[in-house]
């Protein structure tokens, strides 16, 4: 019974948060500028995304070790420490996004600048992190995060065309602006395989103390809970074409994708949006400032937990309200968040070989995973999409050049 | 000395001899015509590079104009709130002036007649969303229903 409460919950979780400023932002311009076109970049990104995200659970679960630390283990510090400083600093960017999306989400209720809420939505994050244990931060953003299912309520209303729906499933050439049509792909890729996820995933698995034997949960909810949240990525994408591309809207700013909410919810159409931003960010944020705590103390051997009363975990503590002061710095500067969100979904990609090569390694070493190792077919793939992300790192900033 | 200077001379009628044989031979009547070939290359590159430049900011004007009058609308229907109306106005003359900045950028733009003309329907709109948010701000909806009649966003009126 209890094993059946974890995986509901796991997938619920897994749907609520799985929408956040990346994913907004991405689909709401795909939908936007391409209607359906970019509907299997989507597909395509959650099937990595749940892919990796498995691997990274079955590590945790069956050597005990977080991603970050195993791969410490098998290589050495010295091979994590340049890729693990991209990430953060990465990580550091998308939180302040995260951060900024947030204040956007309470300035479209307000009408106050969104510069003014940038302190408070931290110290906000902070004050979770500082008083609440895991199952209270994952499940409790999950359980909110659920008011994303709006999207998906939204593009159901709008009755898309199944046929029209179906053809966005194939991947297609754009008929015009190839290289912005490449660069959101890739942005949607970026946007959903985000390194902090997978650390924060395995993490997670061992915070919950999910173990070898049940293996399955991990499983079930990698696949199904993304799938769902995948779903959800595609009702902004699909609300977006409907409602912003027939009237030449492409998404520059939140405030323009806010109106994708009009035609079907009418006077609470901005209100809903709102708290769809704003949870969806306020969760990520929460989850890539604890990612921060648990990459320095896995990497560095410190102890670290959100179930540990904070004194014996201290440099943990220590270190994720650093990368939030750091991530509040950058947001204070007043850059456009939805910009900077675009921005580090791109640099994403850049690093995106570096968080998927040691995989290969990793799901083969019997001394981590014994009998679950990858087979040929998991290798098979594996080692394509590796490739894939090192083409990808290599044309995502002439893209953005060209496109972004 | 007076051999030096016949020498530097003779070897002057050399160099000029020469030149005019190169200029004849086909080496250089080829090499003439790559430099003319990639100097068209290249004016015609710039040329569509213009052209996408100045269709991209189209795009976003007509974008710009489409949500000024979405939010306008959406206000007058009584669906929007006057707090987001005014941060949505607010937020799209923020967007308009940043395109019109980066348009203007380069003097060639302006020199350029669609240039010129896209210069002028941002300017317009820019002055157009400033007057909606009065208007919002005064609830005055006659005026507004006014304004939106007059965006400049459908591309096919600037061409």
């Amino acid at each position: 019974m209890s094993a059946i409460v974890d995986l509901v919950l796991g997938v619920i979780t897994s749907i609520g948060g799985f929408v956040e400023a990346g994913s907004i932002s991405t689909s709401a311009q795909a939908g936007s500028e391409y209607g359906f076109q970019l509907l299997w970049a989507i597909l395509v990104a959650g099937l990595m995304l749940a892919m990796f995200t498995e691997m990274a659970g079955r590590v945790a679960a069956v050597s005990r070790r977080s991603l970050i630390a195993a791969v410490r283990e098998r290589f050495g510090i010295r091979f994590q420490a340049v890729p693990l400083t991209a990430e953060l600093l990465i990580d550091i960017l998308l939180l302040a996004a995260e951060i900024g999306g947030l204040a956007i989400a309470i300035r479209l209720l307000t009408g106050v600048s969104f510069l003014w809420w940038i302190l408070p939505v931290g110290l906000a994050v902070w004050l979770v992190l500082w008083l609440c244990g895991f199952n209270v931060i994952e499940y409790g953003v999950g359980l909110l995060g659920l008011v994303t299912l709006s999207f998906v309520a939204a593009a159901w209303t709008l009755g898309p065309d199944a046929g029209d729906l179906a053809r966005g499933f194939v991947p297609s050439v754009a008929h015009h602006d190839r290289a912005r049509y490449a660069f959101l792909t890739v942005s949607i890729l970026g946007a959903t395989v985000s390194p902090y996820l997978l650390n924060f995933y395995s993490s997670g698995t061992i915070e919950e103390k999910l173990t070898e034997k049940r293996l399955w949960i991990n499983t079930t909810t990698a696949y199904l809970g993304i799938a769902f949240g995948s779903v959800v990525s595609m009702g902004v994408l699909i609300t977006a074409a409907m409602v912003l591309q027939p009237r030449h809207i492409v998404v520059d700013s939140y405030e323009q994708a806010a109106l994708m909410f009009v035609p079907v919810f009418e006077r609470w159409a901005i209100p809903i949006f709102a708290a769809a931003l704003g949870i969806g960010c306020f969760g990520a944020a929460v989850e890539i400032t604890l990612n921060a705590g648990y990459a320095f103390s896995q990497a560095l051997g410190w102890s670290w937990g959100a179930n540990k009363p904070r004194r014996e975990a201290a440099r943990f503590a220590f270190a994720f309200s650093l990368v939030l002061l750091a991530a509040l710095a950058v947001a204070m500067t007043g850059m456009d968040p939805l910009r900077l969100t675009m921005i580090s979904v791109a640099l994403t990609v850049v690093i995106m070989p570096a968080v998927v090569l040691p995989f290969l390694v990793l799901m083969n070493d019997d001394t981590l995973v014994k009998t679950h190792t990858s087979g040929p077919i998991g290798n098979g793939i594996l080692a394509g999409i590796t490739i894939l992300a090192g083409l990808l790192a290599l044309i995502v900033v002439p893209l953005e050049i060209l496109g972004g | 000395m007076q051999s030096r200077l016949d020498d530097e001379g003779e070897l002057k009628a050399r160099q000029t001899q020469l030149s005019r044989h190169a200029c004849d031979s086909p080496l250089v009547s080829m090499r003439a015509a790559c430099i003319a070939f990639a100097a068209l290359t290249l004016s015609i590159v710039g040329c569509s590079r213009d052209d996408s430049r100045l269709a991209q900011h189209d795009k976003k004007f007509e974008s710009l104009g489409a949500t000024t009058a979405a939010i306008t609308e959406a206000w007058l229907a009584g669906q929007l709130s006057g707090t987001y109306t005014q941060t949505a106005l607010e937020k799209t003359f923020q967007l308009v002036e940043q395109e019109r900045t980066a348009l203007v950028k380069t003097p060639q733009a302006l020199q350029d007649a669609r240039g010129a003309r896209l210069s002028q329907a941002a300017e317009r709109l820019s002055r157009l969303v400033a007057a909606l948010m009065l208007d919002v701000a005064a609830a005055d909806g006659d005026s507004a229903r006014r304004r939106v009649a007059d965006i400049p966003a459908a591309r096919a009126e600037r061409r």
